[in-house]
């Protein structure tokens, strides 16, 4: 009955309706990338899985509130879920304002051509990411993937403007560094 | 992305994307203890519903088997008894071992009952009520009062009434020791009957009444017969100019003695349409739309000549039920139901015919539109193929009240029966 030819409205629509093989089925589907996204933000593994966990149970009970807008709105949805989630646990866990020492951030970004970042491979970059400090991090992450602005950041996070910037400066500064190093390496 | 010298991060974007982390399983399956048991999709399916398929199907023949052998045996016994009380000699009135076949005055209750309308299912009392007022209506039932009527009326109003109330979502943080734990979404800890809610199913039921014999002496399909050849009351109003005949076989035909009765009475069958609806705590209340046949024949002949008998009736009934899941497997579920159904003959014809040497051919029919109730306390057994298709078997008794009516059906000869109801269920 349930195969994965299911539109993504469809899956979505059977969900809400508390349809256990739907929701197994979007698990399959989904639960890699958004565990990623936990990753990306959370960095601890174990933490992560929590919240892939924690995040899962609440999309299956709040499928009443999504509103199917089209392709990809579903994972877009979903994803702002574990986002939330994901800076919730990091503002607990008040990890968001360690920095690097000075000494270790560079002065200037260095020239990263897009060849460079779409050919390394994905565990590489993800690693490169998780080793940020977490407020660099969460910067870039909102920033880079939730296409957030500055102003928007320090809302989100409860900084200012230019600390989003200087943080995000930061976070991209060391990514261009060892994704040189990386290259130069290999 | 925003500028140009930003386009490596717009490659870091689209690469992470699209990636994708391997999963442990652990997540998995404290995420499946905390919401229903999955049922895996696809792929047994059809092995599953093959299985169950032939397992209802060896149940139905197991069980079909037995309560036939057992049928037979009660079946003899009672037209034995009953040709025996026939041939009693003396002043020609019909005597009878069993009380309730006795002359009963019909009119005044017939139109009572005749005018206890079909009233919906779900009205909570009048149920009760007209359930209650079809016993005092009997004087010469010997059986008291089903002790399990009552109950079957209480539960079905109890369960009424819980179907308004929204089922109530019960919730428990499973996550104590998280370190998420500061929001309160309530983590729902369900049984699948509250997740889903609405099923409809098609059922056949089989009740075990169905007799075919033959014996010594005359017998009557009809009631009342009234020896002194007045006036027979039936169920509906006879015009004037109708001569309702006698329907004594024994004066009829004679001597009995030498004459022979073949009587049918053929397996009701039932077929309908249910609509269940889930409760909290494996309840669930039940009602539905169904049709069934009850038909018989009676042929008794001697050297003298023949008597000819048949009705057929055809019922519609609403049922309403009440049902407790006790065991709920993916694959498997287990429950028992107790309820009533109210059955109104929608159309109902009886038909005489009979002729001797002295008599000429009389033909004569009527109209039996009798209301019938029961009740009726089943154990069911579901195998579900998938989450939302099952096939269910539910071997029960049923008792019929008396209807009031004249015809001796199979209904009126076994008021407490065996039935088998097989059928589909799709639950949504």
């Amino acid at each position: 009955m349930l195969s994965k030819s299911l539109t993504e409205q469809e899956l979505a629509e059977r969900c809400r309706l508390q349809d256990n093989r739907a929701r197994k089925l979007l698990y399959e589907q989904y639960a890699g990338a958004m565990l990623a996204v936990c990753l990306r933000y959370v960095s601890d593994k174990e933490a992560s899985q929590d919240l892939l966990h924690d995040g899962f149970l609440k999309l299956f009970q709040s499928f009443d509130k999504f509103t199917y807008r089209g392709e990809g709105s579903l994972r877009a949805w979903m994803s702002r879920v574990f986002v939330n989630l994901s800076i919730e646990y990091l503002r607990k866990n008040d990890v968001l304002n360690q920095q690097l020492t000075l000494e270790d951030v560079p002065d200037s970004i260095a020239d990263v051509a897009l060849e460079e970042t779409s050919e390394i491979p994905q565990q590489v970059l993800m690693r490169f990411i998780q080793e940020l400090p977490a407020g660099y991090r969460t910067v870039f992450n909102l920033y880079v993937f939730e296409d957030k602005s500055h102003k928007e950041i320090a809302a989100l996070l409860g900084i200012n403007e230019k600390s989003s910037a200087s943080q995000l400066f930061r976070a991209k500064a060391v990514l261009a560094k060892r994704i040189k190093a990386y290259w130069e390496k290999n | 992305m925003r500028k140009d010298d930003e386009q490596w991060l717009n490659g870091i974007k689209n690469r992470l994307n699209q990636y994708e982390e391997p999963v442990p399983d652990s997540v998995w399956n404290s995420l499946q203890k905390e919401l229903d048991p999955v049922v895996v999709p696809g792929f047994f399916k059809w092995k599953r519903m093959a299985v169950a398929a032939s397992v209802a199907s060896l149940f139905l023949l197991g069980a079909g088997g037995w309560l036939l052998s057992l049928s037979d045996e009660d079946a003899l016994q009672e037209v034995r008894q009953y040709s025996e009380a026939i041939q009693t000699p003396a002043d020609g009135i019909l005597q009878s071992p069993n009380p309730s076949i006795d002359i009963v005055s019909q009119a005044g209750k017939d139109k009572q009952l005749a005018d206890v309308a079909v009233k919906p299912a779900f009205r909570k009392r009048p149920y009760a009520e007209e359930l209650k007022s079809a016993e005092p209506e009997e004087p010469l039932r010997t059986e008291e009062k089903m002790p399990q009527e009552t109950a079957v009326c209480d539960s079905v109003t109890t369960d009424e009434q819980a179907m308004r109330k929204q089922p109530e979502k019960k919730g428990m943080l499973a996550s104590a020791g998280r370190a998420s734990s500061g929001y309160t979404s309530a983590m729902p800890v369900r049984k699948k009957e509250n997740v889903q809610k609405w099923s409809v199913g098609v059922a056949y039921t089989n009740s075990m009444g169905g007799q075919h014999n033959t014996y010594q002496g005359a017998g009557t399909l009809a009631m009342n017969s009234n020896t002194s050849g007045g006036p027979l009351q039936s169920g509906s109003p006879v015009k004037q100019e109708q001569t309702i005949p006698q329907r004594a076989p024994q004066l009829i035909l004679g001597n009995v003695a030498e004459a022979k009765t073949e009587i049918n009475h053929k397996t009701p069958v039932t077929a309908g349409l249910s609509f269940r609806y889930q409760l909290p705590m494996g309840f669930a209340l039940e009602t539905g739309l169904n049709y069934t046949l009850l038909a018989s024949e009676l042929y008794a002949s001697n050297d003298k000549g023949y008597y000819k008998e048949s009705y057929r009736l055809h019922y519609l009934g609403i049922p309403l039920r009440a049902s407790w899941t006790f065991l709920n497997k993916p694959f498997l579920s287990l429950y028992v139901s107790a309820g009533g159904e109210l059955e109104k003959s929608l159309a109902g014809k009886y038909e005489l015919e009979y002729a001797t040497d002295e008599q000429e051919k009389v033909r004569w029919n009527d109209n039996v539109k009798p209301v019938q109730w029961s009740v009726q306390a089943a154990l069911g057994v579901q195998f579900n193929a998938t989450s939302h298709l099952g096939i269910f078997a539910e071997p029960g008794v049923v008792y019929y009240f008396d209807d009031g009516s004249n015809v001796q059906t199979i209904r009126k000869e076994k008021p407490l029966n065996f039935k088998l109801q097989l059928g589909v269920r799709w639950t949504y």
